[in-house]
């Protein structure tokens, strides 16, 4: 009897545990109307973490052909040669970039390459924060420190959507801008060749990096004067432009500019200092000195329709090459 | 043996459900998870979830996984990241559960376009191109350390990750990274149900409970039948002197007394023989002798006309009657319930009467306690109040236990001048009342065992 029911009892619950219950099958959330961000808040720090680590790595080893792993594009340009002047004695040359984010610019997409901006806590100095521009490739590429612009003193950033939101990534070519990012690099480049003589220049404020740019320029024509030549050539570098959107539809492209300039001399010296001096060893110039320089700057671009002038953020300009006999 | 079979039976039953119904939630519980393993598609060294397949069970999951050899990588990321990492690699496709233990796989080859993807974003500078990356990749991808992933684990040819469920469509890459076929164990918490627990418990305890009571039922029945059979019940009365030097209450003496004078005076010998502490003393004529002389001084005419109610025993015991009786005994009609007032007005009627002179002190203060109820004991003055063997034994009685009491009184009386202890009253009273007896110096003449019949 006891037998019995324990059979009976043990098979029903066996039942009641195994059988009668359905397979579960996935069920997962449905696709997202709205795009989400690529990532995480926890994620971009982490990320922005791990690229000042490796900065500081790189730093560390001074190796100038390779900054790390996560920096790359304009970003790697400038801090080699960064390396090249603390080598040749000049300890401050190097751009502290400070780890702490204060804003997040997340993009919302699931393509690549994939950008993200960052501003960051003033750095100890008490210089102006810093934009960072960070870019991840492709899907196994981690993100890389592409480029930093340091802000210009009183400029005031755009509006940005929350991060948990994401921003939308803007393309080169995006039509949705008053002028494309591909275009505003085009038109700085011509506002910095022609100056107030470009058709462009009302289209975007004043300055400082415009102002030095051409304050630099002048200072050379002035010094070289009729003993030689100068030429001083603009264009957009081929790196390309980075555009996030910003909260009103516009948004903040970040794009390079390359500058060379090559002076030729007759007959004459040329002293020169600083850090053109330390790089190549010598003061004083008796034929020529080429310098080129590459210049990442900041832009906000107003959206479709506004009348608004195109304002730079802030930017950077470093020497990236000089030679010189 | 009918009942007893079905007791055993309702026993057996409830100590089986009780059983069964605890082993259902002890022994045969279902395990508190599911778990459901996979193996690798062969030639795929990745494997990934479908969106879904992690809350699959429950919103929170454990990974295992584990390959032949190298480090295994278990990293979590959306499954659009998840997907774009694989990218063209071949790999295995977990999408659900192929059974309760088995997830179900689908092997997912490697498309052809493998070369030319990195090159093409950034142009500007050589120095970005990682160039570990394609050799690596054409080996044995490692995931791990990317930036896509929200969690990742990694572990020599074994990792475990815990996971709780994220909104969102979220996918576990997992890795062998050094070639081979991983394998991957989801393990969801899930809640066990113990139905039968309570039923079991509940139900068997009540079957075990009757088959109890009812053996015990059995079992009470069958004892008392054979106490009946074995012999006759014997006399209560015979139980009653059990403790005999116990003071009685008020009610058991009466008993007692009513008993004792439904037996006729040539039962005293039973009653002696039911009683073995009233033990004739041979010191007892002594006493009453003494006490007769004494007594005869004062109260000889009344000793006279009772004397043909007395029992006339020679007890030890130290006891005078209760009021009542000797009410009755005095008086003929009074009620053996008399009240208080009513005993106090017959005993003062009888104290000047049976003791003018010697009783003129103790009257002043026999008045004050013959003003307490009937019932009450006095606290003076006497000490007979004190159990057996407490009090002092008078070297003149050397009777039993019992004697005490009695000699106490007995020394009580003399000091106060009255006339011996009264022995009329036959062997059942005890030291309960004799603080409010001895000054009314019991009328009736004592008088040597045997000797008035």
């Amino acid at each position: 009897m006891t037998r019995v029911r324990a059979v009976a009892l043990s098979s029903a619950v066996l039942f009641l545990a195994g059988c009668s219950v359905p397979l579960p099958t996935p069920q997962p959330d449905a696709l997202p109307a709205a795009m989400q961000p690529a990532l995480s808040v926890e994620q971009a720090e982490d990320i922005v973490a791990e690229v000042s680590a490796s900065l500081a790595d790189a730093d560390a080893a001074l190796s100038v052909d390779v900054p790390g792993p996560r920096v790359a594009g304009p970003a790697a340009t400038i801090r080699s040669f960064q390396y090249l002047l603390v080598t040749a004695g000049l300890a401050d040359a190097l751009t502290v970039i400070p780890s702490g984010a204060q804003t997040l610019v997340l993009p919302t997409t699931d393509e690549w390459p994939r950008t993200v901006m960052v501003v960051t806590e003033p750095p100890e100095d008490l210089q102006a924060p810093l934009l960072l521009t960070l870019v991840q490739t492709e899907p196994r590429a981690p993100y890389q420190l592409w480029s930093w612009v340091r802000l210009f003193p009183g400029v005031k950033t755009p509006g940005l959507a929350q991060p948990e939101l994401g921003s939308a990534p803007v393309e080169p070519d995006a039509p949705e801008l008053a002028v494309s990012p591909t275009d505003v690099l085009a038109q700085y480049v011509d506002v910095l060749t022609n100056r107030d003589a470009s058709p462009y220049a009302a289209a975007f404020t004043a300055d400082p990096l415009r102002q030095g740019i051409a304050q630099t320029k002048d200072a050379f024509v002035a010094v070289v004067g009729a003993n030689g030549t100068l030429t001083e050539t603009y264009q957009p570098d081929e790196a390309g432009t980075y555009s996030m959107a910003t909260a009103d539809g516009g948004a903040i492209v970040v794009g390079t500019v390359r500058t060379v300039t090559t002076i030729t001399l007759v007959d004459s010296t040329l002293k020169i200092g600083d850090q053109t001096a330390a790089i190549l060893g010598t003061d004083t110039l008796k034929s020529s000195l080429a310098i080129t320089w590459l210049s990442v700057v900041a832009f906000e671009v107003p959206p479709a329709g506004s009348d608004a002038p195109i304002q730079v953020l802030g930017a950077e300009h470093s020497r990236i090459q000089v030679t010189g006999s | 043996m009918l009942h007893r079979a079905l007791a055993s039976l309702l026993c057996a039953l409830g100590a089986a459900a009780l059983g069964l119904g605890i082993a259902s939630a002890t022994v045969w519980r279902p395990s508190d998870t599911l778990v459901a393993q996979a193996q690798g598609a062969p030639g795929t060294s990745l494997l990934v979830t479908d969106p879904g397949v992690l809350d699959l069970a429950a919103d929170e999951v454990t990974v295992r996984a584990s390959a032949t050899s190298g480090t295994v990588v278990i990293a979590l990321g959306r499954s659009a990241d998840v997907d774009a990492w694989v990218g063209d690699d071949a790999y295995t496709r977990v999408t659900g559960l192929a059974g309760w233990h088995v997830l179900a796989t689908e092997k997912v080859a490697a498309s052809a376009s493998e070369a030319g993807d990195p090159a093409a974003d950034a142009a500007g500078d050589p120095a970005a191109d990682p160039a570990a990356e394609d050799p690596a990749a054409d080996a044995a991808p490692d995931p791990a350390g990317s930036d896509l992933w929200v969690d990742e684990a990694s572990g020599e040819r074994a990792a475990t990750l815990e996971l709780t469920r994220l909104d969102g469509r979220w996918s576990v890459l997992v890795a062998a990274t050094a070639g081979g076929v991983p394998s991957v164990a989801l393990e969801w918490p899930q809640v066990v149900t113990t139905p039968w627990l309570v039923p079991g418990v509940v139900v068997g305890g009540l079957l075990l409970l009757i088959g109890i009571a009812w053996w015990v039922l059995i079992l009470v029945a069958g004892r008392r039948r054979a106490r009946a059979a074995a012999a006759p019940v014997p006399e209560p009365a015979a139980l009653a002197p059990a403790e005999p030097a116990l003071p009685l209450t008020r009610r058991q003496m009466r008993e007692l007394e009513e008993q004792r004078s439904r037996h006729k005076p040539h039962d005293r010998e039973a009653v002696l023989s039911r009683f073995p502490m009233l033990v004739p003393g041979p010191k007892a004529p002594d006493e009453s002798q003494e006490g007769r002389e004494r007594r005869g001084r004062h109260s000889g005419g009344e000793a006279d006309r009772h004397g043909s109610d007395d029992v006339s025993a020679p007890q030890a015991v130290a006891v005078a009657p209760p009021p009542g009786e000797r009410t009755r005994g005095r008086h003929g009609a009074a009620a053996p319930t008399a009240s208080a007032s009513e005993q106090s007005h017959s005993r003062r009627s009888e104290q000047t009467r049976g003791a003018p002179a010697s009783g003129r002190t103790a009257g002043g203060l026999l008045g004050r306690l013959r003003r307490r109820p009937a019932d009450t004991p006095a606290p003076a003055p006497s000490a007979p109040v004190e159990p057996v063997g407490v009090a002092p034994t008078p070297p003149l009685f050397t009777t039993q236990r019992a004697g005490t009491p009695a000699a106490s009184a007995d020394a009580w009386r003399r000091a106060w001048g009255l006339t011996g202890a009264d022995s009329t009253q036959g062997p059942v009273t005890t030291a309960a009342t004799p603080t409010e007896e001895p000054p009314q110096a019991p009328p009736r003449r004592r008088r040597p065992d045997g000797s008035e019949r």
